[in-house]
């Protein structure tokens, strides 16, 4: 009897040992559902959070790279816009000099080549302004080989969104039309300015984002909106549907020193200046939301890290406490163990 | 009374003395021997001899040798040996599908279904590229993995818990074989006796009895002639030096069954390694192991319903992502045949119970096999052989005669995790647009299946996959805990009875050793004595 109760206290003891050396060897006082089910069940909740809180963050890292190459690019066609209109300026009134002419007029082509590229720009090899067609260059070169026409918008107007929260969607992109285009409202809209020369210039919008342009005597004025050309040689018409198409015809009026077409785009590139002012407002609110977000994420996920630790982690002072507890106990049943056992009558009889 | 009256006298006191270390000797010899309860010489007077002056004793006899045994204490030690049996049998089985859910230790299906999941929104981030498709690709994988050897395991529990029961089952025969035996010589050894003379003997049985209770419940009753009758699940083990032979038979379910006499006693079994066994087999298969079985079954539903809606970077779409459910049917009947399609096709439409369809004169009934309860709205009819009976998203037909006894089962979850697979093999026919004419960055798709995580799952009860996996994991924690919890009582218990029988009928070695002694002591002084009677008649022979 005496034989199996030390039996059962040393192998009890040595059970609760080894528990207490397997909580400070993997440092958690959970390591099996049994263990704590109330608690682990908290644990991967907590795991569950912070693993998707992770995956939102790695999206909106993604998200922030885009958004921060479109602002750059963004910031560069504002510059170049600024440029242009610098050009109008200076060119408005007519350019007598040939040289200074044919500068400009280079200049204009330059201008027109960098806007190109900037709408044109990739990162991460896909194109920032396609819309969803992110393979597909969003604007055509000069030349095209096949036809549509040069600088011709290829992409489309979809919207990519990532999941930066449990029920929240960012859009990371801004398509070609939003960045290079302007509308005047719904198609037939007119818009009548007369420009510096006293020729009136009606603008009228188009299908899709084209902008029909038509340059009037000023007699002319009184005609009905919309009204097709009606063959006067004064007349001149012209369309645009980008800022691209805009450059182009820009660069080809002042290498004409065609100042009616000059002044006649000095309104749309306001507009386009404008436009682009408001995309970049609009990248720099995505981007501080998304950095709110970002930083509210980590303080979620720090939260839910240390709530995991104080429901997971063994408090090792007390682990290595309660180890050492044992250890004496186990020591002094041992000894006893060997005092207990080695007495018998028999020892004593002769 | 005559002066040779001393060496009878003498003699009593060698014989009973050298009685006494004989059992005491036994008593040490048997000191560690399982079982052996301590025996002791029960000494008397002799008839005494009536004289004149009153009556004289005539030395002493040994009236018995008895067994220091306390059939209640016994009893209540079968008792306990039975629940100990138990508790342990379900506390390793749990422990075993514990592992398979350790979600502490790492392992588990929660950290692959997130993965998973995040993956789809790593193609969302960038539904052009063909990294993140790969990625996914291989996430899928490891979550097929991952399920497929949690089914693995739990198979495994199930069969291994099936192959103890076939295992003790034999032993169980063995020991009734063994108690047979022994009620037999019990029954020679007392024959003509009223005292139960067949110490050694019974000792062994009670042993044999304590083996026999860590394995099954059973009751007992001795007959007047000291044999005793083995009573399991109602029906006679051991009559005598009879046994009938406990067997086991497959069920419908591919499980073991006991049968003892020809009739069915599964569920007449409460206690032993045998019922804890068969309650944790049970307990497995309808609980975890479905339950991880309808998860990967929604999971497969859910994902595949919106991927077959969106189109691959090839344009392709109407794939499933997964491998589609497959539903199972499992005939019980000798004479018909079934058979099962889902009917619409629609996976949506598919709801994930199962059925158990039953006959009773010439009609037919549909249950939920889980809940046992009948469909709503109710599945009833005249049973036509080759006639369609109609399911939720599932026709079955049904051909050939069928009895009352014959039963069918028709799941769409049980090859749920056994066929799971990834379907798609090409990574740019993953399906993340919801669009054809807005590849490739259209990430639609992508975004909703990555949002899956958040969604209710009517199939669920409206929970998500995280929390329904939540749940699997709970409940197995809660089982090895109360099983754990039980065992620990139960071994407690145990001991204490065991301490208590030692008490009563263990040997102790220090007792033993006084008693030599004394009955040493006792020999000589007999020894003695029949010196002293020789020394008298040598003085009277002298005269």
């Amino acid at each position: 009897m005496i034989y199996d109760q030390l039996a059962n206290s040393l192998s009890r003891n040595q059970e609760t040992y080894g528990g207490l050396n397997e909580r400070l060897s993997t440092g958690k006082k959970i390591n099996k559902p049994s263990d704590d089910v109330f608690g682990m069940m908290r644990a991967m909740d907590y795991r569950v959070s912070i693993n998707s809180n992770d995956q939102f963050q790695r999206n909106i890292d993604e998200g922030s790279l885009r958004l921060n190459l479109t602002d750059t690019t963004m910031k560069s066609v504002s510059d170049t816009l600024a440029s242009v209109r610098q050009l109008i300026a200076f060119s408005a009134s007519g350019v007598s000099d040939p040289i200074l002419q044919s500068t400009y007029s280079t200049n204009a082509v330059q201008l027109r080549d960098n806007l190109l590229s900037f709408a044109n720009a990739r990162g991460a090899g896909q194109y920032l302004f396609s819309g969803y067609r992110m393979d597909v260059q969003p604007y055509t070169d000069p030349v095209p080989v096949p036809p549509p026409a040069a600088y011709t918008y290829q992409g489309d107007t979809g919207v990519m969104n990532v999941q930066i929260d449990q029920s929240q969607v960012m859009p990371i992109n801004i398509t070609g039309n939003e960045a290079f285009s302007y509308t005047l409202g719904a198609p037939g809209t007119t818009e009548v300015k007369q420009i510096s020369n006293g020729m009136m210039v009606h603008y009228t919008q188009g299908a899709g984002t084209t902008i029909n342009v038509e340059i009037r005597q000023a007699d002319d004025v009184q005609r009905l909106p919309g009204h097709p050309p009606d063959g006067f040689p004064d007349d001149d018409t012209f369309s645009f549907s980008n800022v691209l198409q805009m450059t182009d015809v820009l660069s080809s009026a002042i290498s004409t020193n065609n100042i009616s077409r000059i002044n006649a785009l000095v309104s749309p590139f306001d507009k386009m200046s404008t436009q682009a002012m408001t995309v970049q407002a609009e990248i720099g609110s995505r981007l501080s939301q998304l950095n709110a977000q970002s930083d509210r994420l980590k303080n979620v996920t720090n939260t839910l890290q240390n709530s995991l630790s104080v429901v997971e982690d063994a408090d090792m002072t007390q682990t290595a406490v309660e180890l050492n507890k044992t250890d004496v106990t186990l020591q002094a049943l041992r000894a006893s163990a060997a005092r207990i056992l080695s007495q018998s009558l028999l020892d004593f009889l002769k | 009374m005559s002066l040779f009256g001393l060496f009878d006298i003498g003699k009593t006191a060698l014989f009973a003395s050298q009685t006494a270390l004989t059992v005491s000797s036994n008593n040490i010899a048997n000191v560690n021997t399982p079982g052996y309860s301590r025996q002791e010489v029960v000494l008397s007077i002799a008839n005494p001899v009536a004289t004149a002056v009153g009556s004289i004793g005539r030395g002493v006899t040994v009236e018995s040798i008895k067994r220091n045994y306390d059939s209640f204490i016994q009893s209540q030690l079968m008792g306990q040996e039975q629940s100990q049996g138990k508790s342990a049998a379900m506390d390793d089985a749990w422990g075993q599908v514990e592992q398979v859910f350790n979600e502490a230790g790492g392992i588990g299906l929660s950290s692959p279904m997130a993965e998973f999941f995040n993956a789809w929104s790593d193609v969302a981030d960038n539904p052009d590229s063909s990294t993140p498709r790969t990625v996914l690709l291989q996430k899928a994988g490891a979550l097929v993995t991952s399920a497929r050897g949690m089914e693995r395991s739990m198979l495994s529990t199930v069969n291994s818990a099936n192959a103890g029961i076939v295992d003790s089952v034999r032993q169980v025969n063995t020991l009734a074989t063994n108690i047979a035996d022994l009620n037999q010589q019990i029954m020679q050894v007392e024959a003509g006796s009223n005292t139960e003379k067949a110490n050694d003997l019974r000792d062994q049985r009670d042993a044999k009895l304590n083996e026999l209770a860590s394995l099954v419940d059973f009751s007992s009753f001795q007959d007047s002639n000291g044999s005793l009758t083995i009573i399991v699940g109602m029906r006679n083990l051991v009559a005598g030096d009879r046994t009938s032979v406990l067997s086991t038979t497959l069920n419908n379910e591919g499980s073991r069954d006991l049968s003892l006499d020809g009739m069915n006693i599964t569920s007449n079994i409460q206690k032993g390694r045998i019922s804890g066994l068969i309650d944790a087999r049970n307990d497995i298969q309808s609980g975890a192991l479905t339950g991880l079985r309808k998860l990967v079954a929604s999971v497969t539903q859910e994902v595949n319903i919106l991927h077959a809606s969106g189109f691959g970077l090839d344009a392709s779409t109407g794939n499933d992502f997964f491998n589609p459910l497959q539903l199972t049917t499992t005939n019980n009947s000798a004479g018909a045949g079934i058979t099962a399609v889902k009917n619409p096709p629609d996976p949506a439409l598919l709801p994930l119970d199962e059925y158990k369809i039953t006959f009773s004169a010439g009609n037919y009934t549909v249950t939920n096999k889980q809940t046992g309860s009948p469909l709503i709205p109710p599945v009833f009819g005249l049973y036509v052989s080759g006639g369609t009976i109609s399911l939720p998203g599932i026709d079955v037909v049904i051909t050939g005669p069928v009895t009352a006894a014959d039963s069918f089962i028709v799941s769409p979850i049980t090859s749920a995790v056994s066929g799971f697979g990834v379907a798609v093999s090409d990574p740019r026919s993953v399906a993340a647009s919801s669009t054809l004419g807005e590849l490739p960055g259209n990430n639609v798709n992508a975004l909703q299946i990555a949002r899956l995580t958040a969604a209710a799952v009517n199939n669920l009860g409206n929970s998500t996959f995280s929390d329904y996996y939540g749940g699997l994991v709970s409940t197995v924690g809660v089982k090895k805990q109360a099983a754990s919890d039980s065992l620990t009582f139960d071994n407690n218990l145990l001991t204490a009875l065991k301490n208590r029988r030692e008490a009563l009928s263990g040997v102790s070695l220090d007792e033993e050793a006084t008693n030599l002694i004394r009955y040493q002591r006792s020999y000589q002084a007999g020894a003695r004595m029949i010196t002293v009677a020789d020394e008298l008649i040598q003085t009277v022979l002298n005269l």
